[in-house]
């Protein structure tokens, strides 16, 4: 999930720090529903799941772990709850189970009325 | 975050004995993956929850319920009375981010949404939870999907039953049995005008069990101190969209037919069936007892009902043959067999012989088949991005249906899909998406096959939402009922109305009240149609539809002029 440019590949350090901060400006992570940090801790635990293979090569240090195993949960949740109710599990799903707590391109598009993907432009779900 | 590493990770727990990728250890005793591939949509997988380690899996979701911040997906949201809700934004379907058949609403429909808002249920939380617990329980017990057509049906129904509530379920861990619970619900109206709860309501609870998970406990507006318990009373009418649709026509025979007790009019419509199949023996297949099998009265009641849906009658007909407990043998003809030179696909047959039965019916039944008809027509000449449009009979608000042409594009190095508006064209399995663009104002095009479909069922819907609400408001303004549920075509209210407006019209039973509400709105409703019949014409003008459109409005003059008004027939109970 990157932030929204005009162009494709790595996102900078700096253009990160300035997404961060963004987002940050929309509360914690209680605001956006995302797991606690301690959730997410406990459950890569029990699953014995190592979050840092889930950051990128570009993206390592400890709140990038804390990031991936926060979604690391919505992710395995998102999992179950396609099991309980016999529904397919597509990375449409997995997005819109992790963008809305994540990605401001998302959210925005949200607010403008598109309630997933699905029915999200190309350009949001290229920033998304 | 790295969205193809969390990807990679979910499915690697593949049923397959060779996998690409060695599933993750621990992962594997939870659940297992298959592919479940589409020509039309990005390969899905779908899940298996395994039942190897249950133990871990019930810690983990205990772990991950346990924490407040975390928002799970909500089938179904619980409103408790006190509880805060962000009120629902307009109402429309989206494409790329670009609203289209979009929901307008006058103040006579905000004034509806406002009184349905304003009912209070008791919500029997003890009841429910026993009864999705034992659901719970025969799934578990049965985890496999049945291959029996009938009991998969049954068994589909029951996971929809568990994933619809399960939010519910979850929601109410922990409240206490002795004290009362009070919901309330969030309501809009649908491309179709009728009116919707948007949260937990009757409205989505089977038949069965509504009686069972809610009450009511206060009747009437103005009491401070709650009445003593009281349940819930039920009417709806009786083949609602015949009868109404009878009465819009104008066809006294149909409406008087549909409006019987006894027969039913689906009975009296498979009385009509057996007799031409007894008559011609080659219409139905052998099987059925007579015309009062139940499985024939259901085969009969489908083909009526989801014809005047819109439905195509192919369709049905495999439906309908894919469940012979339910609906026996249906039609003389092998339904899935695929034609060549010599003989017509089965399909072709089913048509042919509904053909002949609707032929065989009364005269009104052609008048049906003209709407229909038209109704397709107007779908198919409609303006390509403005669609179709008429007024709420009920608020005036312009109704538009203007569904996008959408076809499906993967997007970006994650394979996305996106519903653009486009098509796909090319070769199967290499089909490219063809982007269509959009007008000078940033409207879409639309597609004509999903609205002439579309038509017919949303302008009788309208029809029916618009009695609905003038129910709704005679039943507010008049007896002063706060608390009535309405489902499309049928109400409950409260058993005992305690208001002093009562003693004016000596009723103080909700049953009667409600049969003089549905009673009295007839002619108001009659009366208001004229700018549908106006609206109707003028679509169809100039084409070989206008003369039937200009007859059905003569017709609907003279009965306003003489003050016949329809009185609809209502069932104490909803189906």
């Amino acid at each position: 999930m990157s932030t929204p440019r005009n162009v494709q590949g790595p996102v900078s350090k700096l253009d990160r720090a300035d997404y961060r901060a963004r987002l940050a400006e929309g509360g914690g992570d209680a605001s956006y529903g995302r797991p606690e940090a301690k959730t997410a801790e406990e459950v890569c635990r029990l699953i014995d799941v190592d979050a840092a293979t889930l950051t990128t090569a570009r993206q390592s240090g400890s709140e990038e772990e804390r990031v991936a195993a926060q979604a690391f949960v919505v992710a395995f949740d998102t999992v179950l709850a396609a099991g309980e109710r016999n529904a397919r599990l597509t990375r449409n799903l997995l997005l819109d189970a992790l963008a809305p707590r994540w990605s401001l391109a998302y959210r925005s598009a949200q607010q403008r009325g598109a309630p997933v993907s699905y029915d999200m432009s190309e350009a949001t779900l290229k920033h998304t | 975050m790295n969205f193809p590493a969390i990807w990679e990770l979910l499915i690697r727990q593949t049923r397959s004995k060779r996998p690409k990728t060695p599933p993750h250890p621990q992962l594997l005793r939870l659940y297992t993956v298959s592919a479940a591939a589409s020509s039309e949509h990005a390969r899905g997988r779908k899940v298996w929850l395994e039942q190897e380690d249950v133990a871990l899996l019930d810690e983990v979701v205990v772990t991950i319920l346990r924490d407040a911040h975390y928002r799970r997906r909500e089938s179904r949201r619980l409103l408790l009375a006190d509880d805060d809700a962000p009120p629902l934004g307009p109402r429309q379907d989206v494409c790329a981010e670009v609203g289209y058949n979009v929901v307008k609403l006058n103040q006579p429909s905000r004034d509806v949404l406002s009184i349905l808002e304003g009912c209070r249920l008791r919500f029997n939380v003890g009841q429910f939870r026993e009864d999705y617990e034992a659901a719970v329980e025969f799934v578990g017990a049965h985890r496999r999907r049945p291959c029996i057509w009938r009991q998969r049906s049954a068994y589909d129904k029951l996971i929809a039953f568990i994933d619809d509530f399960r939010s519910v379920y979850e929601r109410t861990a922990g409240f206490y049995d002795a004290l009362p619970v009070y919901i309330r619900s969030r309501f809009f109206r649908a491309q179709n005008r009728r009116f919707h709860s948007a949260d937990f309501w009757p409205e989505h609870v089977p038949a069965e069990f509504r009686e069972r998970w809610f009450g009511v406990d206060t009747s009437t507006r103005g009491f401070d101190e709650p009445a003593p318990t009281n349940s819930f009373v039920e009417q709806d009418i009786s083949s609602s969209q015949t009868q109404l649709l009878a009465a819009f026509l104008g066809l006294s025979d149909l409406e008087e037919l549909a409006g019987r007790r006894d027969p039913k009019f689906k009975v009296y419509l498979t009385r009509q069936l057996w007799a031409l199949h007894e008559r011609d023996r080659d219409v139905l297949s052998d099987g059925y007892a007579g015309p009062e099998d139940p499985r024939l009265v259901a085969f009969v009641k489908e083909h009526w009902m989801r014809r005047n849906y819109g439905g195509k009658i192919s369709q049905v007909a495999r439906e309908l043959a894919d469940e012979p407990e339910a609906y026996g043998p249906g039609w003389r003809c092998d339904i899935f067999a695929a034609g060549d030179g010599r003989r017509p696909a089965g399909v072709t047959v089913a048509e042919t012989l509904a053909a002949r039965f609707f032929a065989s019916l009364p005269p009104w039944s052609s008048d049906v088949t003209t709407f229909l008809d038209a109704c397709q027509y107007i779908g198919r000449q409609a303006d390509p991005y403005r669609g179709v449009v008429f007024s709420d009979p009920f608020d005036g608000a312009e109704i538009r249906w203007n569904p996008v042409q959408r076809a499906t594009k993967k997007i970006g190095d994650y394979q996305i899909e996106a519903h653009l508006p486009g098509r796909l064209a090319g070769r199967k399995n290499k089909k490219r998406f063809i982007p269509l663009p959009p007008n000078g104002i940033g409207e879409f095009q639309i597609d004509r096959m999903e609205l002439q479909q579309l038509v017919a069922p949303c302008l009788v819907h309208a029809l029916d939402a618009y009695f609905n609400a003038l129910v709704i408001t005679i039943l507010s303004q008049v007896w002063h009922v706060r608390d009535v549920v309405a489902v499309h075509d049928g109400w409950f209210v409260p058993e005992q109305i305690d208001d002093t407006d009562i003693a004016v019209y000596g009723r103080e039973s909700g049953g009667d009240v409600l049969e003089v509400a549905i009673g009295v709105v007839g002619g108001g409703w009659l009366k208001g149609l004229g700018i549908v019949y106006d609206q109707f014409a003028a679509t169809v003008a100039g084409s070989p539809y206008e003369q039937f459109a200009l007859d059905i409005r003569t017709r609907w003059r003279e009965r306003v002029k003489a003050e016949r008004w329809p009185r609809f027939t209502a069932n104490e109970r909803l189906d």
